[in-house]
């Protein structure tokens, strides 16, 4: 396709045709002579800066019995010979004549092995490396033993520990035994020395890369697309435009959340109830320092649950201060959501001496007696306090629902 | 050595033998009538504790009134050897006790005269073999697992404070724990935690901390985490090193 006679030299690919498409190549039958001068002084300088990258062999070190059987080695060594006699196979390039051999370092020596030099040595390796290969027999055996002589349904969880165990034991005999001869054979057994593979350049021909660059520009110049600014400039803005109508499909990955998040199952009068015995709370069930995580009775839901869960904290009468909303607390008294405003952690790591209430996740710390401010860490709000009252039996209650949405922020909180 | 040396070692000597002959560490005896007791407790908390919680234990700036706090708390934390504090910090720990049980009474028996408060638990309390594994396990998991971790192996808090492992800890200093809320640990009275319910969660902690750990090592019975960890650094690294091997020249 090329109709240029100066001689080319090798390319670096990418790079190459990037800076062709900047200063672009003649096309046949247009540009000027000035054109062509341009296109070969710049061939001549990536020619000559990608030296080190034409070539005809690479050495490959190291693998001197990487793969498993004896083929591919005697494959690469035909093919070391085959390219030894004939050495360019990549005809297209005038690159391709062989760089000097002392490039490449020279392939490692060697010292031969016992089971190299003496054949008894070999023959006992190779009996070695067959009763390897025989483990997984053994293994296999002990599996089925392991799965006929407990049965841990009826014999309990000894049983299943045991049999869990030498199934563990005789499987690792079985993969380890073929893992471990596979090794041995290699080492042992397989050729230790190091061949080189020759190979040729990554690069494609020149008459190739050529005529790639050629037709992308015949390609260009016949669209118009530099001189056709109106419909560049739609295209783009259509282009533009379009991913706006992903967003209503994204929009309805998911419910919203609605009034989901901002209520829970507390509610006017209903008792706080001990999570962990289930018993409603009595004024004076908690002593001072005390705690406890409460919940709404007669709700099961695990959702409604998350939610709800709150701690209700005994203090010292008139300890409460600050923010703390006085109204909503009973005799020293308090109660806040369990869950963490950061990231919704339950939090119940309250220490007594400190008065602070310790998020484990992220290490939000709460303030229980000013309002449960944050007083460290990334939580950004207060945790919401629960408006509690005794009811005529000396219960604890509710006096509403939270009066903010608890646990961490979303979209719509507001 | 020098005569005046010899002399020194020599008086030093016998002081601390007769020291240790008189001392009332020795002195393992019925115990005596409750206002002896006071009394002897009273010159132990004057010799130990006094510097810090104050000579009528009034409480200081850096240590907390002891009036009220009652006998539970005292056989807790003189008992556990969290008291005396050998060095002030964000937390006492637990270190051999300093003192005989007998003494520890007698300290209990003064703190508890000086205000009404939680008494030592009866060995009927706090008998493990009483209660109910099943209800302790469901009270420990509300309760107390965010802080000591599910399996009682402890956890840390803020500004290196931290809830202590429950290995090795006695049933009657569990209890005494749960009545008195030591240090940052709150506290669960009577009336929140039954005695019954305080049995099962003392049955729960000493029944986890007998079962074995069938792969040898525990890793702080923190289930897949340390596990994964362990298989990762200690698994990877001999893989790393077995294919360094493999691929090694033979020299």
């Amino acid at each position: 396709m090329s109709d240029r006679d100066e001689p080319k030299t090798s390319y670096d690919a990418g790079g190459d045709i990037r800076k062709r498409l900047r200063s672009p190549a003649p096309i046949s039958g247009q540009g000027s002579p000035e054109e062509n001068e341009a296109v070969s002084v710049a061939d001549a300088r990536a020619g000559s800066r990608g030296g080190g990258v034409e070539g005809e062999g690479a050495v490959l070190r190291g693998g001197q019995q990487g793969a498993p059987g004896g083929g591919v080695g005697a494959y690469e060594q035909r093919f070391v010979q085959e390219a030894g006699t004939a050495p360019s196979r990549h005809v297209g390039s005038q690159a391709a004549a062989e760089p000097p051999e002392e490039v490449y370092p020279a392939p490692v020596e060697t010292p031969p092995r016992k089971t190299d030099v003496d054949p008894a040595a070999a023959k006992r390796l190779e009996r070695i490396i067959a009763a390897l290969f025989l483990l997984p027999v053994l293994g296999v055996i002990l599996v089925f033993f392991a799965v006929i002589r407990w049965q841990p349904a009826e014999d309990g969880l000894v049983a299943l520990r045991a049999q869990n165990m030498l199934i563990g034991i005789a499987l690792f005999l079985a993969l380890g035994g073929i893992g471990a001869g596979a090794v041995a054979w290699a080492r042992g057994l397989m050729s230790a020395q190091e061949w080189v593979q020759k190979r040729h350049p990554f690069t494609s021909s020149d008459e190739e890369i050529d005529g790639t660059v050629n037709d992308l520009q015949a390609g260009i110049a016949d669209s118009g697309l530099p001189r056709r600014s109106l419909i560049k400039r739609s295209l783009g803005l259509s282009l533009g435009i379009l991913p706006l109508a992903a967003l209503p499909l994204l929009r309805d990955l998911g419910p919203l959340p609605y009034k989901k998040l901002r209520t829970t199952a507390w509610k006017r009068g209903a008792r706080l109830v001990d999570e962990g015995t289930g018993q409603p709370i009595k004024l004076g069930d908690l002593r001072i320092g005390g705690m406890a995580t409460v919940i709404p009775p007669g709700v099961h839901s695990h959702t409604e649950l998350a939610k709800a869960a709150a701690l209700l904290i005994r203090t010292r009468p008139g300890e409460l201060r600050g923010d703390t909303r006085q109204k909503w607390t009973v005799d020293g008294h308090v109660a806040y959501s369990k869950i963490c405003t950061h990231a919704g952690c339950p939090i119940s790591l309250y220490e007594q001496q400190t008065k602070h209430l310790f998020c484990p996740c992220h290490q939000s710390t709460f303030d229980i007696v000013d309002g449960a401010h944050v007083v460290f860490g990334p939580a950004a709000r207060p945790l919401p306090q629960l408006p509690i009252a005794v009811d005529k039996d000396g219960y604890f209650v509710a006096t509403s629902d939270f009066r903010e949405p608890v646990g961490p922020s979303f979209w719509e909180r507001g | 050595m020098p005569p005046a040396t010899a002399v020194v070692v020599l008086a030093l000597l016998l002081l601390g033998g007769g020291y240790a002959l008189l001392a009332p560490a020795g002195r393992a005896q019925p115990r005596p009538d409750q206002s002896l007791a006071i009394e002897q407790g009273r010159a132990l908390y004057l010799q130990s504790c006094s510097s810090c919680h104050g000579l009528n234990a009034e409480g200081g700036s850096d240590a907390p009134s002891l009036i009220g706090v009652g006998a539970a708390a005292v056989d807790f934390q003189v008992g556990t050897g969290r008291m005396p504090l050998a060095n002030p910090g964000a937390q006492a720990p637990r270190k051999p006790p300093v003192f005989t049980q007998a003494q520890i009474d007698q300290l209990a028996a003064y703190i508890a005269s000086l205000g009404p408060g939680p008494a030592i638990p009866k060995p009927e309390q706090y008998d493990p073999s009483d209660g109910d594994v099943q209800e302790g396990g469901d009270l420990f998991r509300t309760n107390c697992s965010q802080c000591h971790n599910a399996s009682g192996q402890g956890g840390a808090l803020s500004r290196g404070k931290y809830a202590p492992s429950l290995e090795g800890v006695t049933p009657k200093h569990i209890y005494e724990a749960m009545l008195t809320g030591p240090e940052s640990m709150p506290v669960f009275g009577d009336s929140q935690l039954t005695p019954q319910q305080k049995r099962d969660v003392i049955a729960f902690i000493t029944t986890i901390r007998e079962q074995p750990d069938p792969g040898g090592f525990g890793l702080g019975r923190i289930g897949p985490v340390s596990e994964g960890l362990v298989v990762f650094l200690v698994g990877m690294t001999l893989l790393v090193g077995f294919a360094i091997w493999i691929g090694a020249r033979h020299e």
